[in-house]
Order: structure tokens, then C-alpha cells, then sequence
């Protein structure tokens, strides 16, 4: 009966202060619903790739061998401890019978695919034996209306070559497919065959898988000295599962960070106000104990004041954040990805953790304050706690500061000065919303002005020409071009040896005085100085290397390495590499110059048409269509910037309602005998507005520096290893969170103060409560 | 026709099923300059009385008028401007503003009122010039009481609403709060009028007005009001 009753004063409690309650409720599913969100989604992505990966037995290392590959490279690649097992391939991209700028990346297996299994949408595998049939990428067949049984042309060394479609695959070595940043199914995708179907295609790959168990830079270190004119590249450089990878850790990064805030301000905002709703239960719990109850039932009764809204807003938050928002991001996510399949693991728990955590947070909060309380007597429980008194402010020692102050400020001030703790925690929490709008905001800015800058800033050219094959002189080209001027590049594929680890990284070897490439910490031109390498930052900084430094660097099919020294450090925000001139590469014997690709500034009108007749021009780009595929690549990014602004805006709007609502009402009594003396409504919300908005303009001016400092941790937190993220939030991001996040905070206060109308005068005649 | 007029006032509260009858047809008048105790058991309807005169309530049927103003008529802002120029209320519990200073929560009234009295020269008249700077914290409940008067006469109001201005407080010190009330009352000319149950106060009226279960019981009228002094406590 007893507990009946106390439990009818719980519920009667709660309906009573529901906007309370709610709000704490909101704050305890918000910080949950954050880190669910994205660990979720994180964790999604994890399992799917490592599942994809694991039974469709990828490769650990992909070995190119530009001498081809013979029986004795596969026996030694077998007999490195650790090795579980060993393919020869052959890969080229090809031209097809499909148009002219549709390419297929046509992998040709010797023996059976057992590495690198396709995963099987429709039809069948390929027999080993089978000559004349292939394996379709889904997204090229579903481009180009290609079923089982249809018929796929390429073309090689101007031989056609022409398969019957056996199957319809996704293979796990091709999470993305792309020859350039953004995938084109329409454009670009992949066969698979059997070598024996084209022997004019050389064996120059070999793929090994190694024992899960092996260490994976022993293996690699075997493979090396095994074949030490290979290029080695494993899961950390291959194109397509590092991507993979680096959007899964982007995604696993952030549920570090953002959501901990998030979740951290929460949690702080639900402490105070539970400890302030127990302290003005105060009289209440005298009267309990007066009237006999015991202090455990007591207790009892307060902790399930905390542990039901913090549970139920906590589960809520968990549930709906794991089971919602990962499947809308998953889809903004695979849009660049060739996902085999979706799969949803359970809650983590790291994420039932926090859950658990916001209900001990509110428990002990709960207890801390009952214990507070309860150290006092009944009967000083019983007595109204004095009400605070009021006190001289510093700045009232500052007469003539003070002097100026009209009343109605005089009395803001120490009003906010009064309650310490509310003024505190209102000021943290609008300072937390703001800077989590500013990142959100800056993030976005920032991935944007990086592709920009990329873009438009360090490549200087307008057009830019890869080449392959019979390829002519630098100078040869610079004649022959029509444009205003023309640059040679030669880019090579090397494996960087520093004493911090090794990398397989783009040795760039541009001319003497070039231009076209702005290598300078903000986009700005750096000559290389000769005789010595540069080293990208980013790169410097993976690599512990420093000035002076001298690296070792590995040429494919050469086992002698170049040993340089490191003169500069330049800046390339989304490829790390190594750079020289020209003059220092033919200094070190290794070769002739032999250009990769010609970078073209302001093209003349014959200068497309002249490319289009090379027979050795592979493709030609435009850095301003890049841009923009870049920038549309960059919208997978937006989708979770769009979530962390919108989590960030409901913070905001839960904290500044509550508190709000708590110092409403605390001080109902206060607004009540301003009332009776003749106050119009309009003059006390003002009073409550001016007091408001110091705090909101304070709390809104500390935040814009935390949240700047924040979209750079969080954009290099996330940046992939060949990326160097700065965060820039633009001064217009900035003004615009700082305005929502003071308008947000005073719209609230309108709102609420509307409530003025409501208060009762006869409230003020009261006894003190 | 007196200062104050209630003519058949009736204040209901209708709560569903039950309608409570906290003030029944009553009617009364109280002369200007007066100093009236409205006396009665609690529950008796004093306090609905004293919240419709000082415009905080409204009610159910009648008029009031105070100074030929009808006060029943008055809408919200009108109300609030009848509160803040023409009534001045001193309460049970003070209820000043703990975080201002003794003369701040005078200048308060003052911040409200056109032609105000200068809040320094009031707190001399209550005694307590020298505590203008104290927090009410720092403050006896009597000298908390006269701050809450000097707020109150800050605003040099034709009327005083007294609700229980020595309820919270011992015999002597509500002595000299009652005290500065009736000199309150002569000085300014003011009309006071003071809510109580305690009956001791009666023989310092000069008009008298008894009331119980909602009606009028009685209302005296006294020619020669005790002095405070005399009164026994």
C-alpha cells in the first residue's frame, strides 16, 4: 500500500514536471542515439568487408612482376612461412566492343580463381578449362543490358578477342570500380577470364593470401627479398580495398569523437538537472521521513526518478540510432562501393556500454544528491532551504563601471552571478552546440576547399594526358602540342624505404623549372632543389622522415635502390608521394626520362584533336571535371556532415529548453511578485530575455574557437594515409552557427517565457514551498 | 460612495463537480485615509478579498471600484497598470529579491512607477537608512518586512495592501512594523488595508471588517483607534 502510494507521487511527479522529465528523456536518446548512429553504421560496414573479404578469400599481396612471371617465382612466393597460397594472373584494361570510350579491366586467371573468389549474382562460375567464356562485373552487365549468354569484345594489340558471358559477379578486390575518382559502370568495369583464352596477354601478377596468423610485414619482407625487382602491394596501397577500408575507419574515427561530445555534453546537461530536481524535492523528502518513511524506501523512490527517463531515453536512443540511421547512410556510402551484400550485426557492445553508462551517470548523480540531502536532519529538511543570498560581484568594485549599468542590467548580472551552476552549465552547453555546428559546417567547408584547392590550386594545368606505350620525348611533345605551355611528368611506381617503414609510393619526376604543379604549403610555387628528393608532408609524417634524411628508394624490376637525400618538404593534400627533377633522375642512371603524362596549360584549339592522333595518349582529364567528381564523391561525406548537424541542432534546442525550464522554474515565485508589483509581462520577459541572451552571446563567442579546433582534429581523424585533411571552416560557416545557434537559444526563451502569462500572482502570497 | 466599494461581489471557483463559494455576494465600503482590518478565521475568504482588491484575481460577478475606478472592468495591461500606480502590497513573506541589496528592492517599484519617491528618503522614514546595502539575506525578518513597506510606499500609492504583515513575525518587531503602517496611513494619507486573523490588530483600525464563511459578519466603525503601543499582543 505504502509503495503504491509512493509510486502514485512518482508518477504524479513526473506527469507534472513531463516537460522535464522529456527533456531528459531527449538528452539521455540523443547522446545514445549519436554513437549508435555511427558506430552502427561503422560496424556494418566492418563486417560486411571482413565477412566479403574472408570467404571470398582476398588477397594479402597483389606482386607485379613487369619480367613476367615464371614457375620459380610462384615455388619461392610458395615456400615463404606463412604463405597459405599463390596465383599467377595477367590484368590489362582493354578497349571493347561497346564504343570507343568504354574500357574493361580484364583480369585473366591461370588455373583455378581461387583467389580473389567472384562472388556469383547470376549464371556460373568459369571452368578452368573454359576458353570462351567470362565473369561480368553486376554494374557493367546491368549498364550495358548484358545477360548470361550474351557476348563481351575486347580488343588487345588490335586483336579481338570475344567471350560468352558465364556469370554475372562481384569480385572483392573491386569494392571500387573506377578508373578514375568517380565509378561509371556505363564507362568502366571488369571481366574475368581464363589466361589460356588470350596467350598473348603475359603472366606479369601474381596474387598470395598468407596464413591469418603470419605476420604481414615478415611476409612482405620475405616476398621482397624472394623477388626484389617486384612491386608489392598489399591491403594498406591496393586502390580498391583501401578505400573500402579508409571510408569503414572515416566512419569508425567519427563515432570516436563527435558523438562523444555529443554524448559528454548530454550527460552533463542530464546530471545537472537531476540534481537540481532532487534539491528542490528537498521539503518533500523531510516530509516523507517525518512521516516515517525509511531512508532506503526513500531512496528508492528519487532513483527511480533517474534511473526510468535516463533508461528509457537511453535504450530508445540506442535502438533507434542502430536501427535506423546506419541502412540511410550505408546507401550515400555504397554509392562509389560495389557492396556483395549488407549485413547487420547486433548492438556492439561498446554501444550498450553507453547506454548503460547514461543510466549509472543518472543513478549516481541521483544518489550524490540524495546523500547530500539526506545528511541533513528531518527537521532541517522540513525548514525551507534559505534562499541564496545574494552577493557583491567583482565587477561592482569596479564603481564606475558599475555605475553606468542601468538596474534592469545591474540586476541581470547578479542574477547570473547568483546561480553559478545554471549560468555554468547553460554557458558549456551553448558553447558545446556552437562548436558542434561550426564542425559540422567546417567539415563540410573544409572537404570542399581542399578539392578546390587540389584542383585548382597545386595542379596548375588545364588539361593533363597519361600516356602509354611507344611514348616520344618531352620535347618531342612540347613542339608538336598547341598550347600555351606544355610539361612533361614521369611517374613511377616506387617502394620508399625510410627508417620509420616502408611505403609503396609515386616517385614524381617533373622538368627543371617547371610550373604546372604548385607544391607550396598554400598552393604556392617551390622549386625542387637538385640533387635531392622532396617528400610530401603527410608523408614525412607517416614515415618519420626529416631533412637530411636519406631515403632508399626501390624501382620496379631493379634491386639496386637510389639512395637521396631529402632537401624539401612540399604539400599535396591528396597524394603523398616522393619528388625530383629531371636533371637529378638522369643524374642517377636509372633510365631516360620517359614521360607518363603531359600537364597542358590553356590548349589550343588544334591541341585536342593533335592528342586525340597519338596513338600513345591512354586518356586525357580535365582538373575542372575532376573537381566536380570529386566534389559528387564528396557527398557520401555530406550525408553524415548533415547528420552531425542535425544531432547537434537538437542538442542545442533540448539544452536550451531545459535550461530554460529550470530556471523558469526555480523562479516562478521571483516573476510572480515582480507581477503584483506592477510589472507588465512584456517588461519581465524582457528581463528574462536580456539575461538569456548575455548568456547565449557568451557561450556562442567561447565556442567558435573549440569548434575550429575541432573540424581539424576530426577531418585528420579521419583523412585516409595518401590524405592531408586541414580543417578551414569558412568565416561564413562560422557567423551562420553562431546565428543558429543564438537565435535557437532565444526562440526557446520566447517560447518559454510565454509562460509569464501563466504564472499564478497568488503564487507570490505563498508560503515560501 | 466611499474609496472602496465592493457591491455584491461573488468569487467561485468552479473545481467540476463541486462550485466553491470563496467569496459570496459581499458588499462594502472603506473611506479614504482609513486604516481598515479585514479580520478573519483562515478559509474565511479574506485572502480572495484582498487578491480581487489588489487586481490579481478577478471576479465572478459585482464591481469593485477603488477611487472611482472600476476595477471589475479592467482588462490584463490595464489591471497591471492599476497594480503598479495605485496599490502598493506589502506580503506575508517579504518576498523580496534575495540577490538584490535592501535599497535595490526598493528602487525595483521604482523602476515601474512614474512619480515614485526617492527610494533613499523612504528607507530613512522605515529606519533603515542605515542598511541600504544589505542582502535581505543579512537582514531580521522584521527589518525584511519593512524593506517589503518601503517598496511598497516607494511607489507612493492612494492604497496599501497588507496581507498578514506580521504573520511571520515575533510580538515585538510586528509591533513596530504595525506601528510604521499607521504612521504610513496619517503621513501619506494613504488608505491601508491589512488581511489578519489575528484579532489583537482589530483595535487599531478605524473601520473594522469581520469576516466568515465568504460573507460579512460585521463591520465596525472607530472613531479613536487604539495607539500600537497600547495594544495587547
Amino acid at each position: 500500500m505504502v509503495k503504491n502510494t509512493l509510486r502514485r507521487k512518482l508518477y504524479r511527479d513526473m506527469s507534472r514536471a513531463a516537460m522535464q522529465f522529456l527533456s531528459i528523456i531527449a538528452l539521455c536518446a540523443l547522446g545514445t542515439f549519436a554513437f549508435a548512429a555511427l558506430d552502427g553504421t561503422a560496424r556494418m560496414t566492418r563486417t560486411t568487408l571482413n565477412t566479403y573479404f574472408e570467404e571470398n578469400n582476398i588477397a594479402d599481396y597483389w606482386i607485379t612482376l613487369p619480367s613476367g612471371v615464371d614457375r620459380a617465382a610462384l615455388d619461392k612466393m610458395a615456400a615463404i612461412p606463412g604463405v597459405t597460397g599463390v596465383r599467377a594472373r595477367a590484368s590489362a584494361d582493354m578497349e571493347t566492343g561497346f564504343g570507343d570510350d568504354v574500357n574493361l579491366s580484364v583480369t585473366a586467371y591461370d588455373g583455378e580463381m581461387d583467389i580473389n573468389i567472384p562472388l556469383l549474382r547470376e549464371g556460373s562460375l568459369l571452368d578452368p578449362a573454359d576458353e570462351r567464356g567470362c565473369l561480368v562485373e553486376e554494374r557493367f552487365a546491368i549498364a550495358h543490358g548484358l545477360g548470361v549468354g550474351d557476348r563481351v569484345r575486347v580488343k588487345l594489340y588490335g586483336q579481338e578477342y570475344s567471350f560468352l558471358v558465364r556469370g554475372i559477379v562481384v569480385s572483392p578486390e573491386y569494392i571500387v570500380v573506377s578508373d578514375g575518382i568517380v565509378a561509371d559502370p556505363n564507362a568502366y568495369g571488369y571481366i574475368l577470364i581464363n589466361a589460356r583464352a588470350i596467350p598473348a596477354l603475359p603472366l606479369t601478377q601474381i596474387v598470395v593470401t598468407k596464413a591469418d596468423s603470419a605476420d604481414g610485414n615478415a611476409v612482405r619482407a620475405a616476398i621482397e627479398e624472394a623477388l626484389p625487382d617486384a612491386l608489392v602491394v598489399d591491403h594498406a596501397s591496393h586502390r580498391s580495398t583501401t578505400r573500402a577500408n579508409n571510408d569503414a575507419q572515416m566512419f569508425e574515427n567519427m563515432t570516436l569523437i563527435f558523438p562523444l561530445l555529443a554524448y559528454a555534453v548530454a550527460a552533463l546537461i542530464v546530471m545537472t538537472t537531476l540534481s537540481r530536481m532532487i534539491d528542490n524535492q528537498r521539503l518533500q523528502m523531510g516530509t516523507l521521513s517525518a512521516l516515517g518513511f525509511s531512508a532506503g524506501q526513500i531512496k528508492r523512490h528519487y532513483l527511480s526518478y533517474a534511473i526510468a527517463p535516463s533508461l528509457i531515453g537511453a535504450v530508445l536512443g540506442t535502438l533507434i540510432g542502430h536501427y535506423t540511421l546506419p541502412f540511410y547512410l550505408w546507401d550515400a556510402f555504397i554509392g562509389q562501393s560495389e557492396m556483395p551484400y549488407q549485413l547487420v550485426p547486433p548492438i556492439s557492445v561498446p554501444a550498450w556500454i553507453m547506454t548503460g553508462l547514461s543510466v549509472v551517470m543518472s543513478v549516481l548523480i541521483m544518489l550524490y544528491s540524495y546523500h547530500k540531502a539526506a545528511r541533513e536532519t528531518t527537521a532541517a529538511l522540513l525548514r525551507p532551504k534559505p534562499p541564496k543570498d545574494g552577493k557583491r560581484i567583482l565587477l561592482e568594485r569596479i564603481t564606475p563601471l558599475w555605475t553606468r549599468f542601468s538596474f534592469n542590467n545591474k540586476m541581470v548580472v547578479r542574477n547570473l552571478m547568483r546561480n553559478k551552476l545554471r549560468t555554468f552549465m547553460s554557458l558549456v552547453g551553448l558553447l558545446c552546440c556552437n562548436m558542434l555546428i561550426i564542425t559540422s559546417l567546417g567539415l563540410q567547408d573544409s572537404v570542399t576547399a581542399m578539392s578546390v584547392n587540389y584542383y585548382t590550386g597545386t595542379l596548375g594545368y588545364d588539361v593533363r594526358a597519361s600516356l602509354k606505350g611507344e611514348v616520344g620525348t618531352s620535347e618531342s611533345y612540347e613542339r608538336r602540342l598547341d598550347a600555351e605551355r606544355v610539361e612533361c611528368v614521369m611517374e613511377k611506381s616506387i617502394s620508399l624505404r625510410a627508417d620509420g617503414g616502408t611505403r609503396t609510393v609515386m616517385l614524381n619526376i617533373l622538368q627543371d623549372g617547371q610550373t604546372l604543379q604548385r607544391l607550396g604549403e598554400h598552393e604556392t610555387h617551390v622549386r625542387l632543389e637538385p640533387g635531392m628528393v622532396a617528400v610530401t608532408y603527410k608523408l614525412t609524417k607517416t614515415l618519420n622522415i626529416h631533412l637530411g634524411d636519406t631515403l632508399r628508394l626501390y624501382l620496379p624490376g631493379d634491386d639496386e635502390p637510389l639512395e637521396m637525400t631529402v632537401g624539401q618538404i612540399v604539400h599535396n593534400n591528396v597524394s603523398q608521394g616522393v619528388y625530383m627533377n629531371r636533371s637529378t633522375w638522369e643524374a642517377q642512371r636509372k633510365g631516360e626520362f620517359t614521360p607518363t603524362a603531359i600537364q597542358i596549360l590553356n590548349p589550343g584549339e588544334r591541341c585536342l584533336a593533335q592528342l586525340d592522333a597519338m596513338d600513345e595518349v591512354d586518356s586525357v582529364d580535365y582538373p575542372a571535371d575532376q573537381i566536380q567528381d570529386m566534389l559528387l564523391m564528396l557527398d557520401t561525406l555530406s550525408s553524415v556532415f548533415m547528420l552531425l548537424t542535425g544531432i547537434a541542432l537538437a542538442l542545442a534546442f533540448v539544452i536550451c529548453y531545459n535550461m530554460g525550464l529550470m530556471n523558469f522554474v526555480e523562479r516562478t515565485r521571483e516573476y510572480a511578485t515582480l507581477k503584483v508589483l506592477g510589472y507588465h509581462q512584456k517588461e519581465i520577459r524582457k528581463l528574462i530575455l536580456r539575461e538569456n541572451n548575455l548568456i547565449s552571446a557568451l557561450g556562442v563567442l567561447l565556442g567558435v574557437a573549440p569548434g575550429i579546433i575541432l573540424t581539424d582534429v576530426i577531418l585528420h581523424s579521419c583523412e585516409p594515409e595518401s590524405g592531408y585533411y586541414p580543417g578551414a571552416p569558412t568565416l561564413q560557416s562560422v557567423l551562420i552557427a553562431c546565428a543558429i545557434t543564438f537565435c535557437f537559444s532565444y526562440l526557446l526563451q520566447l517560447l518559454l517565457t510565454r509562460k509569464v502569462k501563466k504564472i499564478d500572482m497568488v503564487e507570490a502570497l505563498k508560503s515560501v514551498e | 460612495m466611499g474609496y472602496i466599494t465592493f457591491e455584491n461581489v461573488c468569487k467561485y471557483y468552479d473545481s467540476g463537480s463541486t462550485v466553491v463559494k470563496a467569496v459570496d455576494n459581499v458588499s462594502f465600503t472603506i473611506e479614504k485615509g482609513e486604516f481598515c482590518v479585514v479580520l478573519g478565521p483562515s478559509g474565511a475568504g479574506k485572502t480572495t478579498i484582498l487578491n480581487l482588491l489588489g487586481g490579481m484575481d478577478k471576479a465572478t460577478s459585482g464591481t469593485i471600484t477603488v477611487g472611482g475606478k472600476q476595477i471589475t472592468g479592467l482588462r490584463g495591461p490595464q489591471l497591471t497598470e492599476y497594480r503598479r500606480t495605485d496599490v502598493g502590497f506589502v506580503f506575508q513573506f517579504y518576498n523580496l529579491m534575495p540577490n538584490l541589496t535592501a535599497l535595490e528592492n526598493v528602487e525595483l517599484a521604482r523602476q515601474v512607477c512614474r512619480d515614485a519617491l526617492d527610494p533613499r528618503q523612504v528607507m530613512e522614514q522605515v529606519g533603515l537608512g542605515k542598511r541600504l546595502n544589505n542582502f535581505p539575506a543579512q537582514l531580521s525578518g522584521g527589518e525584511q518586512q519593512r524593506v517589503s513597506i518601503a517598496r511598497a510606499l516607494c511607489k507612493n500609492p492612494a492604497l496599501l495592501l497588507c496581507d498578514e504583515p506580521t504573520g511571520a513575525l515575533d510580538s515585538k518587531t510586528g509591533v513596530q512594523v504595525l506601528s510604521l503602517l499607521t504612521d504610513v496611513c496619517h503621513t501619506h494619507n494613504a488608505t491601508v488595508v491589512i488581511i489578519t486573523h489575528n484579532a489583537m490588530i482589530a483595535p487599531l483600525g478605524n473601520r473594522v471588517i469581520r469576516v466568515k464563511n465568504g460573507g460579512i459578519e460585521s463591520v465596525e466603525l472607530c472613531e479613536h483607534p487604539a495607539r500600537v503601543e497600547d495594544i495587547a499582543w
